[in-house]
């Protein structure tokens, strides 16, 4: 009974954060929460379609090239190695919000339960976060290997299903592990915020490079696989024994099992000896004394931008989230300036000398630009980050729209300067001139500011106030989402028409009715954010 | 100082607050009482410009809130029910922030956040982070920047939850010092000591109406206002 009421409150809570936390009340007439749930879903199985799109895709390529070595084990092995990789990416912060750094963890271990059910509900929300994401590797792999038609298919099957079930068990282990370390590292830094900042940039960068020598690593895979193999049987041996279970070799599932037992149970009891002092653990920080110095007098506008800009600065999740265009943009700027030479010798075969189409390659770099602009998000969520604090900006003497035109000052600030360094990075290499070097410049800006436009208006329709950590209001937000998808849908209306009216009109025509198209929608939004946008603000809660 | 006249709020067909007239003139300390859910929060919300009402009046100095929400907010401070600040900042940032927005000069802020943290006994702690903060020391914060600006007109939704008795007491002298320089304090409050102690007038409000209100003595008689209040609620 106690255990399946802690069951069902996690399991509600688990549910309230991905659907309804990113989606604003209805009216009071009771309209709009069915449409934007049914939007919600939509979007979320297209997310799922393109994960396992790209994974079906992976898994299309190493399979029938294995299989034809006989090594089918290493298929499974190498497919429950990505499995579990990301399995770990996708919860290893969860595991530290739901689990060790839960807000009810203090009211639960004060009630007369006990702490292994708190544990095992916990835990159990977790194994099914894993089990999805184990889910959008495997079944693809499952399907790739049917579609192979293998020997022994049906206890193959039946053995990967077994899998998909235990291996989410496998990862949670793992990631109860990691996480726990990476808990205890922050806590007893002193610049926790930077770490976190730089440990996933390092992330993001490494993730980008692998995904950048996608087709060279399946290359090397698929060329040494023989030595592949023996590398996974002696180093990773559970995933040797994963890979020859999903053949159909019920020994090996047997062994896989034990494997996974031994490992959950071990983590399991570590965890239970020590839940109470990680769950009430308080950061090992040192505490600042005051000293009293003259205060640098700010006006209103300059208190208000420094307020966003230093939210900005203060959350790891909020910066790496919205601003990750303008770090791309700064490294990609330094890394084309360096490789510069290999560069400019690889242009002229990639843009051809052609008067018909000149500009193409400057309109091709500026959509390069905004791309990476589009990965800028500080408008979007800014609203909902406000949270139950919204009191202290609707309460002061200013005018709601000055404090929403802090946001979008930031938006412009954190991002123009970055992209123009990147646009002018582009500018030299392509040798730009004339008119095109100046859209190269401009379009990026206007693309910024329209973005920073659409951002705050998305927010001001969908706000959500109502969160336990800021991480739901940046991540699960639906006005990041549909800003994204908006800015995107953008660029992408810009592609379609390169694609289609190049024959007709120049670069220069293309780009010029792209930015006047930005700046005519931006003036629209301009306008219902002074107005309408303002008053939604100032009653907000 | 702080004129409401027939404030009617909905929230779709439910009506928070029902015709409800008030007047606090200057150095007038206004205790606001009712139970939970009797529309005080939506009330005080209202007279601060932050939520919309359909009917009536609230007029600050003269100057209709609706009218002109920033010529009322320049000359009041609002301490909600729950101290949620701006988690990111330091305390002293934070005093900073809401210094620069009020456009107190350095020497002047310097003074009085010195004074105020003092006060609170809470200056040692202003270069803390909010989020390491207790909800005692939040609240204090609150207060502070409340008092920071010298406003004319405090308005206040149960400013004494959360606070240890010596600074419940220094609320309570800061409260009386604003009123006495011909400022006006409107608070709620569930603690009917306090108010009877403290208040010159009182409201007490039921269901978004208003049932009783005027000078201490008026409303309690010879008796407590406890007797008074649980007797009108008895009524129901």
């Amino acid at each position: 009974m106690m255990l399946k009421a802690l069951l069902k409150k996690q399991f509600s809570e688990l549910l309230y954060g991905y659907m309804k936390r990113g989606i604003a009340k209805p009216d009071e007439k009771g309209n709009g929460n069915k449409g934007k749930l049914v939007l919600f879903a939509v979007l979320m199985l297209y997310v799922v379609g393109v994960f396992v799109v790209v994974f079906y895709k992976i898994m299309n390529e190493l399979c029938p090239t294995l299989c034809a070595f006989g090594l089918q084990w290493l298929y499974f092995s190498l497919a429950g190695m990505l499995a579990t990789a990301l399995a770990i990416i996708g919860s290893i912060f969860l595991v530290q919000y739901q689990l060790y750094e839960a807000k009810d963890n203090d009211l639960l271990l004060s009630m007369p339960i006990p702490t292994s059910y708190v544990m095992f509900a916990r835990l159990f929300t977790l194994y099914v976060q894993n089990f999805l994401f184990e889910a959008l590797v495997f079944v693809p792999a499952i399907v790739v290997y049917v579609q192979c038609g293998q020997a022994h298919m049906t206890a193959a099957v039946i053995n990967c299903v077994l899998l998909l079930l235990l291996m989410p068990l496998f990862s949670l282990a793992l990631t109860c592990v990691l996480g726990w370390l990476v808990a205890l590292l922050s806590s007893r830094m002193r610049h926790r915020n930077l770490a976190i900042v730089v440990f996933s940039l390092a992330f993001i960068g490494g993730y980008f490079y692998v995904y950048s020598q996608y087709s060279t690593f399946l290359k090397k895979i698929l060329e040494n696989s023989e030595i592949i193999g023996q590398k996974v049987k002696t180093l990773f041996y559970p995933f040797y024994e994963l890979g020859r279970a999903g053949t159909g070799r019920v020994d090996a599932l047997v062994f896989f099992t034990l494997i996974t037992a031994a490992v959950s149970v071990l983590v399991f009891l570590l965890l239970k000896a020590n839940f109470v002092k990680l769950a009430t653990a308080k950061p090992n920080e040192k505490k600042a004394v005051y000293k009293e110095k003259t205060a640098r007098v700010s006006s209103a506008d300059r208190a208000l931008l420094k307020r966003e800009a230093l939210h900005l600065a203060k959350s790891p999740v909020y910066l790496l989230n919205g601003a990750l265009g303008s770090m791309a943009m700064v490294l990609g700027s330094i890394a084309l300036f360096w490789k510069r030479n290999g560069l400019l010798s690889f242009l002229p075969a990639l843009f051809p000398e052609d008067p018909a189409y000149a500009g193409v390659a400057e309109l091709v770099v500026t959509l390069v630009v905004c791309f990476a602009c589009s990965m800028n998000a500080i408008t979007a969520p800014s609203i909902s980050l406000e949270g139950k604090s919204i009191w202290i900006a609707q309460s002061l003497p200013v005018p709601a729209e000055k404090v929403l035109w802090a946001k979008l000052r930031l938006h412009l600030l954190v991002s123009a300067p970055a992209a123009l360094l990147f646009a002018g990075v582009f500018a030299m290499l392509l040798d730009a001139t004339g008119k095109m070097l100046a859209l190269m410049f401009l379009t990026p800006v206007l693309f910024i500011l329209f973005s920073g436009l659409v951002g705050l208006t998305c927010n001001l329709k969908m706000p959500n106030l109502k969160w336990n950590n800021e991480a739901y209001a940046i991540k699960q937000g639906f006005s990041v989402l549909m800003t994204i998808l908006i800015v995107i849908g953008m660029l992408g209306l810009l592609i379609v028409a390169v694609r289609f009216l190049l024959d007709f009109l120049t670069a220069y025509d293309l780009l010029l009715i792209f930015d006047a198209v930005m700046v005519a929608v931006s003036l629209v939004l301009f306008q219902w954010i002074r107005t309408r946008g303002a008053k939604i603000f100032s009653t907000l809660s | 100082m702080l004129n409401i006249q027939h404030l009617t709020k909905r929230y779709g067909n439910t009506v928070a607050v029902d015709d409800l007239s008030l007047r606090i003139l200057p150095g007038e300390l206004y205790g606001f009482i009712g139970h939970n859910g009797a529309g005080k929060t939506t009330t005080i919300k209202a007279c601060c410009g932050i939520l919309n009402f359909e009917e009536g009046e609230i007029t600050i100095n003269g100057i209709s809130v609706k009218d002109d929400p920033l010529a009322c907010k320049a000359q009041i401070a609002y301490l909600p029910d729950n101290p949620d600040l701006y988690e990111f900042m330091t305390g002293i940032r934070y005093l900073n922030f809401i210094a620069d927005i009020f456009g107190i000069p350095a020497d002047e802020r310097q003074k009085r956040i010195r004074n105020l943290g003092d006060r609170f006994d809470l200056t040692k702690d202003l270069a803390q982070p909010i989020s390491a903060y207790s909800h005692g020391m939040k609240q204090k914060l609150a207060i502070i920047s409340a008092f920071l600006h010298d406003p004319k007109l405090l308005i206040m939704d149960e400013p004494f939850v959360g606070l240890d008795p010596v600074s419940s007491h220094e609320l309570k002298v800061l409260m009386r010092e604003l009123c006495d320089k011909g400022g006006a304090i409107f608070f709620s409050t569930h603690v009917l000591e306090v108010a009877e102690k403290l208040c010159d007038k009182v409201a007490i409000i039921r269901g978004g109406k208003l049932i009783c209100s005027g000078t201490m003595e008026e409303v309690k008689g010879d008796g407590s206002l406890e007797d008074v209040f649980l007797e009108l609620e008895a009524d129901e």
